[in-house]
């Protein structure tokens, strides 16, 4: 039983290894915002392209700078995760030859019968010009009379010096990766890769939205070193030098270690995508479960061997309910933390109540007596004082909805984001569109089209297909054998060569079948228009002027993430105040069963550390999710130091058992302050705060 | 000192903002006739300008074509764009001479110390441009003879240097 601690560690490693290769953390933060809709909806914009683009852009519109750019990219074209590299805007040789195969068909056609006096000024304006013009302008022998006309929009209005350009930055190279910002370790390949391409050519700049994966994910495991530093420093303080019993320390590392493999093994078994923010987040919630075993220390371990310590029961109790309540939230990184934490808190609390009282402990030997302060206030203060707070924070309410806040602040490649997407025209907003088949599909595309005029999508380069009918006919039905002869005539009597005009109009003879199968769609790819089906669903992009006005159509979804994550945020606010409220309906309920005539000094120890946080925080920042979601965690770790005293019959002993509990939640929780994201630097905040409350209240409340 | 900058300042000018006169015959497979237009034609790090004797003056600067007839705006397509700007970075790039930037785009065959044939590589350009000869002498360009898919010819003979 002495190794009884160890051996369950050991195990859940041994579990851990033998299971390792369905283990598989997520590190994209924003996800666990997205509902699940809106994570199909990325996921096809994904397999379209989206979020898959990489812009490098050099400095200048000089020769060199453009040469620069073309050696890039001939550099990039040969790294097997980038799809396409465009440099400009002409096409391709196979999109040049489905123009010439559908041209007919495509271009606008001047239906209207010519007299033989306007052919004749046409072919003499082409002679004078051959002469004349000192801008050299190639005969057009297939169609001089310019009766057709290809309109084909580009959908690129940064364009300089036939190169694509970012703004007055410089000449620019639009990639097309196969790498998405999740796939962490295709990104750090292709990132490495780009990175040693560029330091050959000074004045460069890339960006694409997978740096942010590499970037972010480098800076965060950073980060969470420190904290796992800081962290260490403050337990040694705790366990070495304030409680002195390092073997505690040593055991309760142990068990906590336990809670969190074996937590993790679950978790990531359960979900499909379990984020390494949750296990973080949850690890530190692991942590406040010290306090059990504190209680447990400064109590005495033999009690425990007789019977179940009541006040710590209903701490565990309370809390874990608080955590079931909120594992239901349907927001990704709500139910993943508080099903890791329920978890893991209970796998802890098993151990440390079940296992801890057989591995031999000393009892806990008081060498100081506890001296209370003089000074007390009355619980009934603290209570009109947390309602002040709660007042005077709900008139300075200030909320941060952006999401995009809550990640770690990448300055330096938001700066490099910002200056391609201020020099970037982006007139058009990318929507999805569906349809049951390809033909409906393109029927769609052409309905919004017919909406919204300038809109850039497949529908702007294939035609439909009663259009395509139509078009026929009109051209079956005009004489241009006729045509071909008068121009022959005319071109002849003016002083063209002879017969140089005797293909024109000759491209009409044949026309392309109406049938859009035979068409091949990966050539339009060069325009980032491709079709992927998902289910029983077509999907293409289109590119929109008027995003409200597209999507008014069923058949077109939205991929703007701002506007997701809005829609996410309000879902989140709606379910976190229901489930919240739902947990402290529990937790009153449970509080006035067990603790009756103390309940407003039980329930202090929630009110007053929300409020003083709340107040602080809406004096200093900005209220953010995470924030409120902390605060939500404080209800339910909060109860349990209300409990703790109010049941007390040692009340020195409970005392020191809450106060290193605290210091060793802020060595669990509280360090999360010292963080560079923000995410868990507003989680370190609020639980800081709430420590500090929570220790006036033990100090002086009455 | 003061002397010495200055003179290396009118070095400088002279070497990279060189002004040539020039004469540009064009052949016209339609016709089957030759036209000639004379002008002047000046270099600079970030572009060129070709100024007609009959008015017509093309500016490109920093990735920005402008053209001019007789004082009023010539407007163009893009596409009408892309195409003229492809011919004068051809142009610009004969001039400047850099051998790694030319072989970027072009495959050189030199037919004797003077003459160079030059096919592109660019599946764009050579949808346009069968072939270019070029004529240089103590380094600089004397003659470009464009050689088009649609046979006509386009030549540029330098005349002589504006200093």
């Amino acid at each position: 039983m002495k190794y009884a601690n160890q051996l369950i560690l050991l195990t859940l490693l041994l579990i851990a290894f033998i299971l390792r290769d369905s283990i598989h953390f997520s590190t994209n933060l924003l996800s666990l915002f997205a509902s699940k809709e809106s994570i199909k909806t990325m996921n096809i914009a994904g397999q379209l392209g989206y979020s898959k683009e990489m812009l490098i852009a050099v400095k200048g519109f000089d020769l060199r700078s453009k040469y620069k750019i073309i050696k890039i990219a001939k550099e990039l074209r040969q790294n097997p995760y980038i799809e396409r590299v465009d440099t400009n805007t002409l096409p391709s040789e196979k999109l040049q030859s489905y123009y010439k195969k559908y041209f007919p068909i495509l271009a606008d056609f001047n239906n209207s019968t010519l007299s033989e006096s306007i052919i004749k000024k046409r072919l003499e304006t082409i002679y004078k010009n051959q002469l004349e013009n000192s801008l050299y302008t190639p005969v057009d022998k297939y169609d001089p009379l310019e009766l057709f006309k290809l309109n084909i929009k580009d959908n690129e209005d940064n364009i300089k010096g036939g190169m694509l350009s970012l703004g007055n930055y410089g000449y620019m190279i639009r990639a097309t990766t196969k790498v998405s910002p999740s796939q962490l370790q295709e990104a750090k390949k292709l990132y490495e890769t780009v990175t040693k391409i560029l330091e050959k050519y000074p004045d460069t700049v890339a960006f694409a939205p997978f740096f942010y994966t590499v970037e972010n994910s480098t800076a965060i495991e950073k980060d969470v070193k420190k904290i796992l530093l800081i962290s260490t420093i403050v337990l040694i303080i705790v366990y070495y030098l304030l409680i002195k019993n390092i073997r505690l320390l040593f055991h309760a590392l142990i068990t906590l270690s336990s809670s969190t493999i074996f937590a993790t093994i679950v978790c990531t078994q359960i979900f499909e995508s379990f984020s390494l923010l949750s296990i973080a987040f949850g690890t530190s919630i692991t942590a406040i479960s010290i306090d059990y075993l504190l209680h447990y220390y400064f109590h005495g371990f033999d009690r425990l061997k007789k019977s179940i310590d009541k006040s710590v029961l209903l701490g565990f109790l309370t809390t874990s309910t608080a955590f079931f309540v909120f594992s239901f939230i349907p927001i990704p990184i709500i139910s993943q933390i508080s099903t890791f934490a329920l978890i893991s808190l209970s796998f802890s609390y098993t151990v440390f109540t079940f296992v801890f009282p057989h591995l031999g402990f000393k009892s806990y030997q008081s060498s100081d007596t506890y001296r209370p302060l003089k000074l007390k206030i009355p619980a009934s203060v603290f209570l009109v004082i947390s309602i002040a707070l709660f007042i005077y924070a709900f008139i300075n309410f200030r909320f941060d909805g952006n999401l995009r806040h809550l990640d770690y602040q990448n300055q330096k490649l938001t700066s490099i984001e910002n200056l391609f997407k201020s020099n970037l025209s982006n007139r058009l907003k990318p929507v999805i569109v569906q349809g049951k088949s390809i033909e409906e599909l393109l029927e769609n595309l052409h309905k919004l089209h017919k909406q919204i005029p300038d809109t850039f999508s497949l529908a702007s380069f294939v035609i439909n297909k009663n259009s395509c009918k139509e078009k026929k006919e009109i051209l079956k039905n005009y004489d241009f054998k006729q045509l071909n002869l008068l121009i022959n005539k005319k071109a002849e009597e003016i002083g063209f060569k002879a017969d140089y005009f005797k293909d024109a109009y000759k491209f009409t003879a044949n026309l392309p079948s109406c049938d859009v199968k035979q068409i091949d769609f990966d050539i339009f790819k060069e325009y980032h228009l491709s079709i992927v089906k998902n289910g029983d669903y077509y999907y293409t992009f289109a590119m929109v002027s008027d995003l409200d006005k597209a999507i008014s159509n069923q058949f077109v979804k939205s991929i703007d993430t701002k506007a997701f994550f809005n829609k996410t945020l309000n879902t989140m606010y709606k379910e976190m105040i229901f489930y919240s409220l739902l947990a402290i309906f529990i937790i009153i309920v449970l509080i006035a069963l067990s603790v009756r005539k103390r309940f407003v000094y039980a329930i202090n120890y929630i009110l007053f550390p929300l409020s003083l946080t709340l107040a602080l925080l809406v004096t200093t920042t900005e209220i953010n999710i995470l924030h409120l979601f902390s605060m939500v965690i404080l209800i339910a770790i909060g109860i349990d130091y209300g409990i703790y005293m109010s049941h007390t019959q040692k009340p020195s002993q409970t005392i020191k058992a809450v106060k290193y509990s605290l210091l060793s939640t802020f060595a669990g929780f509280g360090v999360l302050i010292f963080s560079s994201i923000n995410a868990l630097h507003s989680i370190g905040t609020v639980i800081t705060t709430a420590m500090f409350a929570i220790f006036i209240l033990i100090e002086v409340m009455q | 000192m003061k002397k010495i900058l200055i003179l290396l300042l009118t070095l400088i000018t002279a070497i990279f903002a060189s002004k040539y006169n020039f004469t540009e015959t064009r052949y016209s497979n339609a016709l089957d006739k030759n036209s000639t237009l004379h002008g002047k034609i000046s270099f600079n790090d970030f572009g060129l300008k070709i100024s007609y004797d009959n008015g017509k003056n093309i500016i490109y600067d920093n990735g920005e074509l402008t053209i001019s007839e007789k004082g009023e705006p010539v407007i163009l397509n893009a596409r009408q764009k892309a195409g003229i700007i492809g011919y004068l970075d051809t142009i610009m790039l004969l001039h400047i001479g850099d051998k790694l930037l030319l072989d970027e785009s072009f495959e050189i065959e030199k037919k004797s110390p003077k003459i160079s044939h030059i096919v592109p590589k660019d599946s764009s350009m050579k949808n346009f441009i069968e072939s270019i000869e070029l004529e240089k002498r103590d380094k600089k360009i004397k003659e470009i003879e464009i050689k088009l898919k649609n046979k006509d010819i386009i030549t540029i003979r330098i005349d002589n240097e504006i200093r």
